[in-house]
């Protein structure tokens, strides 16, 4: 069977979005982040298939994508004398900086704004459901179930489970954040669930001088929302043969 | 043991001043007191080393090392902290049977504590770090989680305990302090594959770990009994 391998990594990504349009077949093969939830569901997306071959098309604004944000910012710092695990190594005249910079509510914001579903394969026209509060960590890793008492028939959700800084003389700073999305169409278990890191670079925070205080929140609070985007990517992969 | 315990209650019972129930019964006549409490401190430390072959080639390949290798340990510092935050490492700890698994006295209440110590305070303060002035008293402490990837010996997760035992004051009346270590095959987890698989091994291995440990303290607690 001839199969079209398309690198779908980084601007890669962009470019296959935006072929959709013009290039229904390919973007099929490459798993479509655009489509309509109603399209995906007509055409019963691979991941869904195996389970629910006979399921109905359900209209997409009964369909639910959940979000949380994570807790508290961990941080990873290594300087050239001393690690730190509970901030920046601050040099003289740097502003202090929140000990959770991008804390749950600046988390939820992003994501209301940014609207995830619509980068999730076949989860385009899905409802944001966007929760205020964290969840322990033990919630969210020993959850079998939905964690909401949602009885959506098409139901998924996208947890930050993590975020956290981290910095070395070395390579400089970026913002890594660890993502847990579960698919269960409608089902109480999940169909599937893939969680790994997304990680983006950083410029200019921490900031060096007072002045670059807005700017470096600015680019954290951006960097995030790539997180989501470079974790949507990988999500959107077939799944890969374990090491 | 229990059995031991039990036979050996059963001699202080019946027999006063058997030399057998004054040797093997003090767990047991701690049991039928109030009971000992094992508080139990997360650690605070994570830490993540690379070293390659360029580390026997002396200042400049130390350099050479850490310009390679600093990047993906301060990731891998960052994993470590997320998959054995300290919920985590208390929901391992609390999963396994820790009275049993330090001979400690059976009945022992253990006490989570969900904020970790300060590390550096972990050697200096030698009184109680809770409040609780229990006549049987003891500490678990979890030191350092540390991620090591070597040359030869390949990647490994290390992991410093300490247990002190307090009498009825404020006195250690003994510690034993220990690494426990054993090897990873999935942590860390390749760009983008997921994550699930190398989070679970590092609580596994951290488990296996504390057996480790709890093994030697057993046997440096035995020894002190003699």
């Amino acid at each position: 069977m001839f199969m079209l391998t398309v690198p779908v990594r980084g601007t890669a990504f962009a470019v296959a979005a935006a072929m959709l349009g013009a290039a229904p077949l390919l973007a099929q093969d490459a798993a479509p982040p655009q489509a309509q939830a109603s399209q995906a569901q007509a055409a019963a997306p691979s991941e869904t298939q195996d389970s629910t071959p006979a399921a109905a098309p359900v209209p997409a604004s009964e369909c639910e994508f959940h979000v949380w944000p994570g807790d508290r910012m961990k941080w990873a710092v290594t300087g050239w004398w001393r690690v730190s695990s509970s901030g920046p190594i601050y040099r003289e005249g740097a502003p202090a900086i929140p000990s959770n910079p991008v804390d749950a509510a600046a988390q939820i914001e992003i994501m209301v704004r940014e609207q995830p579903q619509q980068h999730f394969a076949g989860k385009a026209g899905y409802r944001l459901v966007a929760h205020d509060a964290p969840l322990p960590s033990l919630a969210i890793r020993g959850a079998t179930g939905r964690l909401s008492d949602s009885t959506s028939p098409c139901y998924a959700e996208l947890i930050v489970d993590d975020l956290a800084f981290a910095q070395d003389p070395f390579s400089g700073a970026r913002l890594r954040t660890l993502f847990r999305y579960r698919d269960f169409g409608p089902d109480a278990e999940p169909q599937r669930s893939f969680s790994t890191w997304g990680e983006v670079d950083l410029t200019a925070f921490p900031p060096q001088r007072q002045d670059q205080y807005d700017a470096s929140m600015a680019e954290l609070r951006h960097a995030f929302r790539n997180n989501i985007l470079a974790f949507a990517v990988h999500a959107n992969r077939p799944p890969r043969p374990r090491r | 043991m229990k059995l031991t315990i039990a036979l050996a209650a059963a001699a202080a019972a019946f027999l006063p001043g058997a030399a057998l129930a004054q040797d093997a019964a003090a767990p047991a006549a701690a049991a039928a007191g109030p009971a000992c409490e094992l508080h139990v401190w997360p650690a605070e430390r994570m830490s993540a080393t690379t070293t390659g072959w360029l580390s026997g080639f002396g200042v400049v390949g130390a350099l050479a090392e850490a310009a390679n290798n600093s990047g993906p340990d301060a990731n891998r510092r960052a994993q470590l902290a997320s998959a054995l935050d300290s919920q985590s490492q208390l929901a391992a700890l609390q999963s396994m049977n820790l009275p049993e698994l330090l001979a400690l006295p059976a009945g022992t209440v253990v006490v989570p504590h969900e904020t970790p110590l300060v590390r550096n305070t972990m050697n200096r303060v030698k009184t109680r770090r809770s409040d609780s002035t229990a006549g049987c008293y003891y500490e678990l402490v979890t030191a350092d989680v540390a991620y090591r990837k070597a040359a030869i010996y390949g990647r490994s997760l290390r992991t410093l305990f300490m247990l002190r035992e307090f009498g009825n004051d404020q006195e250690i009346d003994f510690e034993y302090k220990s690494w426990g270590g054993n090897g990873l095959s999935h942590f860390p987890p390749a760009e983008g594959e997921d994550v699930t698989v190398a989070m679970t091994e590092l609580t596994d291995v951290f488990k296996r770990n504390f057996e480790e440990y709890a093994n030697n303290e057993r046997n440096a607690m035995a020894r002190r009994r003699r």
